[in-house]
């Protein structure tokens, strides 16, 4: 727990001290800003399901951006042959790394918790319980993404290279929902249940279904699992 | 050492899906919302259960953006309580929206499925028009085909989902025997008008209406009677039937004058039947008096003057109360807010049998007014331009009840019916004393006929349904002072735009200067 502390402390504290971060948590909420205000007098609605239900579609972008570097620049500098000579188990960088990348994400979704605070304020029959619900969706979409961008980074030393296989990766589980139609009906199920939107489109609306966050913590395990798999055999 | 690393992985993804599908039968939905309103009933909960085949719901509605806000949110709404249903459904239903207004074979099979083009106006440009839109379903179940032709609110939207379904399920309608005067009036070019007609559509879209003059005992398959507007007497075979259908613990909703009263010619007379000593034996008393409330409606006086009729409006008329005190822990009127009374008269409680249960339904307020027999002092001038929470001081009356219990036979010590029941089973017995509430316009009063369904549903043992009626979720638009402000949008607009970026940024610059000056400091104690 220790190392894992450690790294996700280092980690996150690095991203700050570079402006890409900045930029990328900036355009992340000029994005999340414009998609919330834009309608919202237009639709004249007291709740933010619209922005968040295009939040998935920015974090297909931002997250590969935030995740891309976390270990495929060790890779590509070597630093990750030092990282594996000192008593730390892969599954411990893993998970501090995947801490770091989350943390980042969670001060974008901090600061963009204006949307709520604004319709408290302005809107009438505000109803505060999907407000909580909603965050919670992005928080487990965001760990999901977040293990598959690690996933990817871990694959290769070219940052490009994690950014693009993230990106598959994650528009593989995103464009689910919407390619139901050409699936036959024997397997829809299936491939609807793999859908993150289909369980994350219940958190936004106000329902915490177990099985929508069983969904997100095994697809976050996994791929947290399968990352730490490519650094062992790395390792050896 | 590959090998054992490709077993790992394999065993872990496997225990993962596992996990997950033990998830799916053993899962818990938490609804977070403010007025619960995704968690389906257990009504319609069981009604999912008994699926047994594929159902699908084919949903006509227009786009979003053809659509104003309020209707936005049906849509919307629409679409996650039917992803509940399916929640439920164990794969059984399944649901699609369409969207018809761009292609004609796709507004051919709406049409097919009975879902109409309906108009409704939004903005556009900062001008209004007119468009043709699709707010309605389609159920597809085992070659069968029921539709819901259009949703206007979200409110009750589950009640009418449920409802068809339960159509769908059973094998027939529940049947509703109704037993009422068969006075015909006409207007003024002959035409016979049906003032039930409202009553009729209403009731019919729930249950088969089985029309009965009491002259026959009522078939076993009837699951409640409704008697309305009886102004004579029964013969002793209709009194009997009706008695014998209670004793057999058959349910009965009354909503029945006990004065007739006529604002046009301001009298009233009291009605003599022998339904009211059936009644009062069995304890259900209505007292010979007209209930006026300072909390009233207006009306329309027609006088004849010469050959012409002059109609005169009234701003209040007190004979014409609404009713918004109701009985909170009575499940039919839960969903009831206001009503629309027309002459009401008052129950007496007096006279009620130990073994029979009252349950007070609706009061009229602490502004009352008792007109009673014989002179009944209706005449409009008693109350005309004067203040009438003044001058109407009375307590409040009861105006309707439930009455619940084993009733003793009205024919239980005449011999000449050897085949008689001397008490009844279990059976209720709900009556308003006022049978005008029917007539108040089905658009003007929804309320009116959501007591009437909420009754009809009591009867009908379908009292579960009553507390799906009023639930949906509310519109819920930005507050007016802010949406007419075009500054205040503004202002509100690129404040969520620009002003977390800027705080980022502020925060971003204040840490470089902590590091930056950190690292001085740093480089200095090292020099």
């Amino acid at each position: 727990m220790h190392y894992i502390k450690t790294i996700a402390q280092k980690e996150f504290s690095s991203f700050f001290k570079s402006p890409a971060a900045y930029m990328v948590l900036v355009g992340f909420l000029v994005i999340t800003g414009w998609f919330f205000a834009h309608d919202l007098f237009l639709n004249n609605y007291s709740d933010i399901r619209d922005v968040l239900s295009f939040v998935p579609t920015i974090y297909l972008i931002f997250i590969p951006a935030i995740t891309m570097g976390l270990v495929s620049k060790e890779n590509y500098s070597g630093t990750i042959e030092l990282l594996s000579t000192l008593p730390v188990k892969s599954y411990q960088i893993v998970t501090g790394k995947f801490f770091a990348g989350l943390g980042l994400i969670m001060v974008g979704i901090l600061f963009s918790l204006i949307h709520p605070f604004t319709i408290m304020m302005i809107g009438t029959n505000v109803d505060v319980g999907t407000f909580f619900t909603g965050y919670l969706g992005l928080i487990l979409l965001a760990s999901a993404y977040t293990a598959i961008g690690l996933f990817a980074s871990c694959l290769t030393k070219n940052p490009i290279i994690a950014f693009i296989v993230s990106f598959v990766i994650m528009f593989f589980f995103f464009i689910l929902q919407y390619a139901l139609f050409f699936i036959p009906s024997s397997i829809a199920g299936i491939f609807q249940y793999l859908s993150v939107n289909y369980h994350y489109s219940n958190l936004i609306r106000g329902v915490i279904d177990t099985r929508n966050i069983i969904y997100f913590v095994s697809l976050t395990f996994v791929f947290l699992f399968l990352a730490g798999t490519i650094l062992d055999l790395k390792k050896r | 050492m590959k090998k054992s690393v490709w077993i790992n992985v394999i065993i872990i993804l496997v225990i993962v899906i596992i996990i997950n599908l033990i998830s799916l039968s053993l899962f818990h939905r938490f609804d977070k919302t403010k007025d619960k309103i995704f968690s389906l009933s257990e009504v319609t909960k069981q009604t999912l259960e008994n699926l047994e085949d594929r159902l699908v719901v084919k949903a006509y509605f227009s786009a979003d953006k053809d659509l104003p806000p309020n209707l936005k949110d049906a849509r919307r709404y629409a679409k996650d309580l039917l992803t509940e249903y399916s929640s439920y459904s164990k794969g059984q239903l399944k649901f699609e929206f369409i969207s018809p207004d761009k292609d004609e074979e796709l507004k051919k099979e709406a049409e097919k499925h009975k879902i109409p083009a309906v108009t409704v106006n939004i903005v556009e440009n900062d001008n209004q028009v007119s468009k043709l839109v699709y707010l309605g379903f389609a159920f597809l179940y085992q070659g069968k085909i029921e539709s819901i032709p259009v949703v206007y609110q979200n409110q009750g939207l589950e009640y009418e989902i449920t409802l068809t379904l339960k159509k769908l399920i059973s094998k027939e309608q529940k049947k509703i025997a109704v037993f009422r005067n068969d006075n015909i009036t006409r207007n003024m070019f002959g035409q016979e008008i049906d003032h039930y007609a409202d009553f009729t559509n209403t009731i019919s879209e729930s249950y088969e209406i089985v029309r009965s003059d009491l002259s026959q005992p009522l078939p076993d398959d009837i699951s409640g009677l409704f008697i309305t507007g009886i102004t004579d007497s029964l013969s002793t075979e209709q009194l009997y039937n009706l008695d014998q259908y209670i004793m057999k613990g058959g349910s009965v909703a009354l909503f029945q004058d006990k004065v007739q009263a006529d604002i046009n010619s301001q009298q009233a007379q009291v009605i003599n039947t022998n339904l009211f000593d059936l009644l009062s034996h069995y304890g259900i008393n209505i007292k010979q008096n007209l209930i006026g409330d300072a909390n009233c409606s207006g009306d329309m006086l027609s006088i004849r003057q010469g050959n012409m009729i002059r109609r005169i409006p009234l701003e209040a008329y007190p004979f014409n109360p609404i009713i918004t005190s109701f009985n909170d822990d009575a499940e039919l009127v839960k969903n009831i807010d206001v009503l629309s009374l027309k002459f009401p008269s008052e129950l007496d409680n007096s006279n009620i049998p130990p073994e029979i249960e009252f349950t007070p339904l609706m009061f009229s307020s602490k502004n009352t007014k008792r007109a009673t027999a014989p002179r009944f002092d209706i005449g409009i001038m008693s109350y005309y331009q004067k203040n009438l929470e003044e001058i109407l001081t009375e307590e409040p009356a009861t105006l309707a009840g439930i009455y619940r219990g084993k009733f003793k036979s009205y024919f239980a010590d005449n011999l000449n019916f050897e085949d008689r029941i001397a008490e009844s089973a279990e059976s209720k017995i709900i009556i308003l004393a006022d049978s005008d509430l029917l007539f108040v316009t089905k658009d003007k009063v929804k309320n009116n006929y959501d007591f009437l369904l909420n009754t009809i549903d009591t009867i009908a043992g379908e009292g579960s349904l009553i507390q799906l009626r009023s639930r949906g979720s509310e519109f819920k638009p930005i507050k007016k002072e802010i949406a007419d402000s075009k500054s205040k949008k503004g202002v509100i607009k690129w404040t969520n735009i620009l002003l977390p970026s800027f705080l980022l940024i502020l925060f971003g610059l204040l840490s470089y200067k902590l590091y930056d000056n950190k690292k001085k400091r740093l480089e200095k104690k090292y020099e």
